[in-house]
Formats: structure tokens, C-alpha cells, sequence
């Protein structure tokens, strides 16, 4: 995020760089829609005025029940765009680079996840739990996502269920995203630490494999509910056993029974 | 030879009443604060009775002071493993319902209360959580014998009797009691000091006061299990432990500790000890029987010149020495060896000495006539109410034949003094001969016994405060800035 407040501060407000880093990853200018529609010709699509608005908060405009934004999350299939921390003035400028055509969009030089083999797929599901480590350093996916039926307990829930990703961003947008991470929360820790065209390319193979085997109920949560009601009564029961000869009760002599 | 000085006290149980007088002063001065007030440092138990805690004697259940290891010791409840094991949860200490619920009474209701039918009653209210509560136990709950089958009955010492010895102390005609007041020992062998895992509890090098760094205490509270006398107390409040300081700003000054100066029988004596800190590590691994002999032995004669020369060597002031000369104590338990330690066997080396009750003989109904006369009076110990075998369990560990030593000694003196004042007995003589008494070691015993002025009572060796605070650099301080309590309050407060 301090990358964004950044850059929304500096003087020197750079179209080109800001697409490329906040909205290339799901746009394109001219290449067909993406994971979000193509951008070319927008600006004479839409007012301005909503423009604006919905890169700068896009979920506000749907929630409040605009018909055309909300046709238009439907058709991309409800993926949220993330909320944009750029002045109007900047979101002016990125609209004039849009008009003018942007630059040459580059073309994804990933394989399509249909050509991986099983072997591919074996890595990818190693590498989202973490059992092989990202080359460059990255944190394992299994951190904060989860996907398919994955180990005892599942991943992290700090991140949405990734099972559907792969039908969600179709191939070529899963490779983008992958190569050019924005999302807000996962920019700044893989900005140093992106991933290689390898993994983005094994990744998408065992979510695309994930995908394919459709949706499982694996009730991460009771189970982890219940597992930790169990281990609170294990562990109280140790702590018991541990201290089975303490004082229980008062020396004082009662009435009652024997002390 | 290690020469030290240590204040020792003596109480002669012959003569307590049992009136309590001792734990009000001592409450009074030093435990009516917040989250003491239910602290008794100084207490009087009526035996057989369970005492304060209740049944504090039975190690098994509190687990303080020593056990014999081979030719060693180790803390029962504590110690180096046993502590760490269990420092954020020691299983052994005392609740607060083994000593009492501390309360106080709403006294305002007897003055706000509305006119009615009914006189109005102050309600008891806890100290601890303000609300009226119904009053289950206290410090003394079974004084002079009162529940006596519920309370006397369980005290532990009760065990080394037998069936019929048991129940024969609570037939009617033959129903007995005495009293026991209890203060810290100061012990030589301190197991509290032990089992501090914060090094906070120390004895003092000039006089052997044990006391607890109030600043360097973290509330562990192993030293509550660790004092097989449960001597310490926690402070709810400050959440650090105390305990019974023989009232050190009193000795400092030269003034008698409160619970001593205000003692109704003057039972209480007070002096200076020397003793050979080199023989500690033979005598606390000795078999239980042979303890009390061994800690005799421990206690130098402050007039033998090779003594006085070792002490000197060690740093003793001439004037403490002058003082360890003229002490009562020393008379009691070294020269005249009446005073007893109270339960030898937990080897903390109690430096409290007792010399034991010598409690009315047994009486048989004689043509209507409750008799208690008899041909040979040293065989009526043997006929006590409280059996020797009961007080040799408190005093001597079981060793029978010592506290019939002790007894003998106070019989001949009152058969001596009988015979002098009144006349009408014969075989003084005898009876002095036997308990191995001169007329003038006897003259002696009843004189310190009977007569003795408040300075023959209480010798205090001079502190040399001048010289400790001079050490410190803190000849500066005024009256007032010392004190109990926190000069910087502790941050949990």
C-alpha cells in the first residue's frame, strides 16, 4: 500500500507505469476482454465522470445498484476490481493514455495449462503448499490461500478459496496475475519476489487440475473448530494428569467429612 | 569454627495463658494493612488443636521444610527441579480457606439502621471481597479447645498416640490443653530461603533475622510451601510475600519486638546466640532422634576465650559478644538445655525454643473425691493429662526421654521452692539429685523463671546502626523515611 500512497504523492505521475503496474494484470488496450473488458474505446463508452469514480471504487458504484456496472460485473463473472488510491487528476491522465492506445499490449508467453502433465501438476500443488519453496522467495501460496482437497486442515483462510481461480480468470489472466501480482494485499510482498514463468506455469496446472475435479466441501472450518475443542480437552487433561497430586482441598476439618 | 551471631527468642509455655495479647501487637503494628489482613506473623494455637493453617504440621499434605537424603538434604516441596517444574503452578500452597476468611463487621448498620421490632446487628463482611459473608473458620477457631472433636482430634500429632492414648485425651476428667504461640523461627537452616527462586528471602549476617526483599520478591510463592511452619504469607494485595520480621526496626533501636514487650505472662525471652556454622552441614542429616542434641551442640559458650576469639575474627562486635554473654536464651537452652526447639524433625534448625508445659497430673475419682495426690512426685509425669510421648512429637521428634529431661528439671525446681517457702514437702534434696540439679542452678531456673526483670528478659545486642547506615551512605536518612511497605510502589499496584 505505501507503494500507492507513494506514487499518488509524487509530481511526476507516470500514465504509462501506472497502468502497467495497477491494471495491466486484468485490461487490456486493443487486445480483447480479460479477466476484466478491454479498455480500447472506453473513454467515449462511458462519462467520465463515472469513470473516475469506478477506478477509484469500483464495489461502492455496484453496491449502490448502477445498472450498467453492475452488468458489467456480472458479465466478467462478479470478479471484484480492487479500489484505486489515485487523485482525479491521475485518473484523468491514465484516461488520456488509454485514448491515446496505450502501448503495445504484450502478449502472455505462458504455456496454456492444458499442455502440463501430471508431473507439472505435481510440482504446482508443491509449490501452492509450500512443500518446495518459490525460487525467488516468495511466500507459499498455502500462507493465506487454500485450494481443492489440501492436506488434513486446508490452507490459509486469510485469502479467498482459489479451488474455481482457474474457470474464474480463464488461462491467460490466471498467467498474468500470477506474473504481475496486484492485488493490494499480495502486491507489496511479491513485488521483490515475483515468481518465475515456471511456476506461474505449474501453479496454473495444479489449479487448473484443482478446478477440473470441481468444487469440494472439505469443512475446514468445524474441522478446525473441533480439532481445537479437542486439543483444549487434551491439554487441560495433561496439565491435570501432570499435577494429579496437588492439594485439592481445604485442611480445614469439617462437620461433614473426613480431612 | 565459623562463629555467628543469632537472635534467638525463647517461650516458656509453662507460663502462657494463652491470651492472645501477643498476635493483637503484632497485628496491630504490622498486618492491618490491605491484603494482610489475613496474617497472623505471631499466632497462639491451643494443642491438641489443628493450629493456623489448619493442620499446618502435616507435611505430607503442605510439603515444607527438609527430607533426609542420604547424607544430605532436599526441600520437601521445592528445590531446583521440583520448583522450576511447577513455578507457574505450585500444587502445594495453602487457600485461603486453610487459614480463614478475614472479615470485619458493618458497624455502620448499627447506627443507620431503621427503627424496628429487632435490635439491628452489624453484618461481618469479608476483607477480602467487601460482601457479607457467613463466618466459617479463624486464626484461633478452636481455642482453648472449642470444637474440640472436630479440630483437636485431627491434629497431626495426634497419629504417634495410640487408639486408647487418643481417646483417653478427650475423656472429660481427663481433658487437657496448652498453648503454643508461634512466631517465625529464624531458622539456621532456612528452607524458605531455599526455595526462592528470586533469591529475594535472605538471613541476615549480624543477626540472623530472616526477612524478605519486598523490592526483589516475584510472588512465586515457593517459600510459602517451602516453610514447614507456614510462617510466610502472601500478600494479595502487593502480590509479594512476608512474614514475621522480629520487629528489626524495634531490635535496630534497642526496643523490644511488640509481640515480646507486650506478653501478659512474660513468657517470652530474647538474646544473642553464638553458634559454629561449620557443624550446620553434619547436624541437618543427622537421624531425627539425635537433632535436638546436635543443634545444642551447634551453640558456642560466648564466655570461652577460643570463642570469643573466632568471633572476633569473624567480624562480631565486642558489645554483641558482651550481650551473647548475658542471654537468657543461652542460660535456657545451652546451660540448663530446657528449651526445645518445635518440630526438630523438618531440619530447618528452628533458633524459637521452647521449654514444654508442665501440665496438671492425672486425678482418679477416691470415695467421691477427684484425687490428684501421689507418693512420688517425678512419677506424675509420666501420669501428665498430655502424654510425653505427645509433646516429645511437637518438641523433640519423638525423642521421649528428652522432654522427660526437661520436665524432671521444672518439677525439682517447684518441689525446691516448695520446700523452701512453705516447707511442708521432703526430698528437695532428692529430686534436684535426680533431675541433676545444684541449689543454685535451681535458684537460678526459678529465678529467671519467676522473677526476672524486663532487662533480664530481653538482652538486645547493640545493632551498630551508625556503622551499617554510614556503610550505605545513608546517614542522611530522618526518622520517618524508613519503614514497611514500597519506597517505589510497585508497578501491579
Amino acid at each position: 500500500m505505501a507503494s500507492t500512497v507513494a506514487s499518488s504523492w509524487s509530481f511526476a505521475f507516470d500514465a504509462a507505469e501506472t497502468f502497467e503496474k495497477k491494471c495491466s494484470s486484468c485490461h487490456s488496450i486493443g487486445g480483447g476482454d480479460d479477466v476484466g473488458p478491454d479498455l480500447k474505446g472506453v473513454t467515449e463508452r462511458r462519462d467520465s465522470k463515472w469513470l473516475i469514480r469506478f477506478i477509484q471504487e469500483s464495489q461502492t458504484i455496484i453496491q449502490s445498484g448502477d445498472p450498467v456496472a453492475v452488468e458489467l460485473f456480472n458479465k466478467f463473472r462478479q470478479k471484484k476490481m480492487p479500489d484505486n488510491d489515485l487523485a482525479e487528476a491521475e485518473v484523468l491522465q491514465l484516461l488520456e493514455f488509454i485514448k491515446a492506445g496505450g502501448a503495445p499490449t504484450k502478449t502472455s508467453e505462458n504455456k496454456s495449462a492444458l499442455k502440463a502433465t501430471p508431473n507439472d501438476v505435481e510440482l504446482g500443488k508443491n509449490l501452492f503448499s509450500g512443500s518446495m519453496r518459490l525460487s525467488k522467495g516468495g511466500p507459499s501460496c498455502v500462507s493465506c490461500h487454500t485450494a481443492g482437497q489440501l492436506q488434513y486442515l486446508g490452507g490459509g483462510s486469510l485469502g479467498p478459496d482459489l479451488t474455481q481461480a482457474y474457470s474464474n480468470y480463464n488461462d491467460t489472466g490466471l498467467s498474468k496475475v500470477l506474473t504481475k501480482i496486484t492485488f493490494p494485499t499480495m502486491a507489496e510482498i511479491y513485488a521483490a519476489k515475483p515468481l518465475t514463468n515456471d511456476e506461474v506455469f505449474q501453479i496454473k496446472a495444479f489449479l487448473y487440475s484443482v478446478d477440473k475435479t470441481g468444487p469440494v466441501t472439505a469443512g475446514y472450518q468445524k474441522k478446525f473448530l473441533f480439532l481445537g475443542i479437542l486439543g483444549l480437552f487434551v491439554g487441560l487433561g495433561v496439565i491435570d494428569f501432570s499435577w494429579r497430586s496437588r492439594r485439592r482441598k481445604s485442611s480445614r476439618p469439617t462437620a461433614g467429612g473426613k480431612s | 569454627m565459623d562463629v555467628r551471631s543469632q537472635i534467638s527468642i525463647l517461650f516458656h509455655l509453662d507460663k502462657c495463658i494463652g491470651c492472645h495479647t501477643c498476635s493483637i501487637a503484632c497485628k496491630n503494628l504490622w498486618t492491618d494493612r490491605k491484603g494482610a489482613e489475613y496474617m497472623w506473623w505471631n499466632n497462639v494455637e491451643t494443642k491438641p488443636g489443628t493450629g493456623f493453617p489448619h493442620r499446618w504440621e502435616n507435611q505430607e499434605d503442605y510439603k515444607g521444610g527438609w527430607v533426609k537424603e542420604g547424607n544430605s538434604i532436599d526441600l520437601k516441596g521445592a528445590g531446583k527441579f521440583r520448583g522450576l517444574k511447577n513455578i507457574f503452578h505450585n500444587p502445594n500452597l495453602p487457600i485461603i480457606d486453610d487459614y480463614y476468611e478475614p472479615w470485619t463487621y458493618k458497624y455502620e448498620d448499627l447506627f443507620n439502621a431503621p427503627e424496628g421490632n429487632d435490635q439491628p446487628v452489624a453484618q461481618p463482611i469479608s476483607q477480602i471481597t467487601g460482601k457479607a459473608i457467613e463466618i466459617k473458620s479463624g486464626p484461633n477457631w478452636d481455642d482453648d479447645l472449642g470444637g474440640s472433636p472436630l479440630y483437636a482430634r485431627k491434629d497431626p500429632n495426634l497419629e504417634k498416640l495410640n487408639a486408647q492414648e487418643q481417646e483417653d485425651l478427650f475423656k472429660v476428667e481427663k481433658l487437657v490443653m496448652m498453648y503454643l504461640p508461634r512466631i517465625c523461627n529464624h531458622c539456621l537452616n532456612p528452607s524458605c530461603v531455599a526455595s526462592c527462586p528470586s533469591g529475594a528471602i535472605y538471613k541476615r549476617g549480624e543477626d540472623g533475622i530472616v526477612l524478605i526483599n519486598q523490592e526483589k520478591c516475584r510472588g512465586w510463592r515457593m517459600c510459602v510451601t517451602g516453610c514447614p511452619y507456614k510462617k510466610v504469607f502472601y500478600n494479595w494485595s502487593t502480590g509479594k510475600s512476608e512474614k514475621c520480621l522480629l520487629c528489626y526496626p524495634r531490635i535496630e533501636a534497642g526496643e523490644i519486638p511488640a509481640c515480646m514487650h507486650s506478653c501478659v505472662g512474660r513468657i517470652r525471652y530474647l538474646g544473642v546466640l553464638l553458634y559454629d556454622a561449620d557443624k550446620m552441614k553434619d547436624v541437618v542429616h543427622l537421624d531425627e532422634d539425635q537433632l535436638v542434641e546436635a543443634q545444642r551442640d551447634m551453640i558456642l559458650d560466648p564466655r570461652d576465650p577460643k570463642v570469643i576469639y573466632e568471633a572476633r575474627k569473624n567480624g562480631i562486635h565486642d558489645s554483641v559478644i558482651e550481650s551473647a554473654q548475658k542471654s537468657p536464651v543461652f542460660r535456657f537452652v545451652k546451660e540448663w538445655k530446657m528449651g526445645l526447639p518445635l518440630h526438630p524433625e523438618y531440619r530447618t534448625l528452628p533458633m524459637l525454643f521452647y521449654v514444654p508445659p508442665l501440665l496438671p497430673i492425672l486425678g482418679k475419682m477416691n470415695l467421691d473425691v477427684y484425687d490428684t495426690s501421689c507418693a512420688d512426685y517425678f512419677s506424675t509425669i509420666d501420669k501428665a493429662r498430655l502424654p510425653v510421648k505427645y509433646l516429645a512429637s511437637l518438641f523433640t521428634a519423638g525423642n521421649e526421654g528428652m522432654v522427660r529431661e526437661v520436665l524432671k528439671k521444672m518439677m525439682a525446681v517447684r518441689i525446691y521452692r516448695r520446700s523452701e517457702t512453705v516447707g511442708d514437702i521432703q526430698g528437695a534434696e532428692m529430686a534436684l539429685k535426680e533431675a541433676g540439679l545444684t541449689r543454685a542452678v535451681a535458684e537460678d531456673i526459678y529465678t529467671l523463671t519467676a522473677l526476672a526483670t524486663l532487662e533480664d528478659r530481653f538482652v538486645i545486642p547493640p545493632s551498630h546502626r551508625e556503622e551499617a547506615l554510614a556503610m550505605e551512605g545513608m546517614e542522611l536518612v530522618k526518622p520517618g523515611d524508613l519503614g514497611f511497605g514500597f519506597r517505589d510502589r510497585p508497578e501491579r499496584m
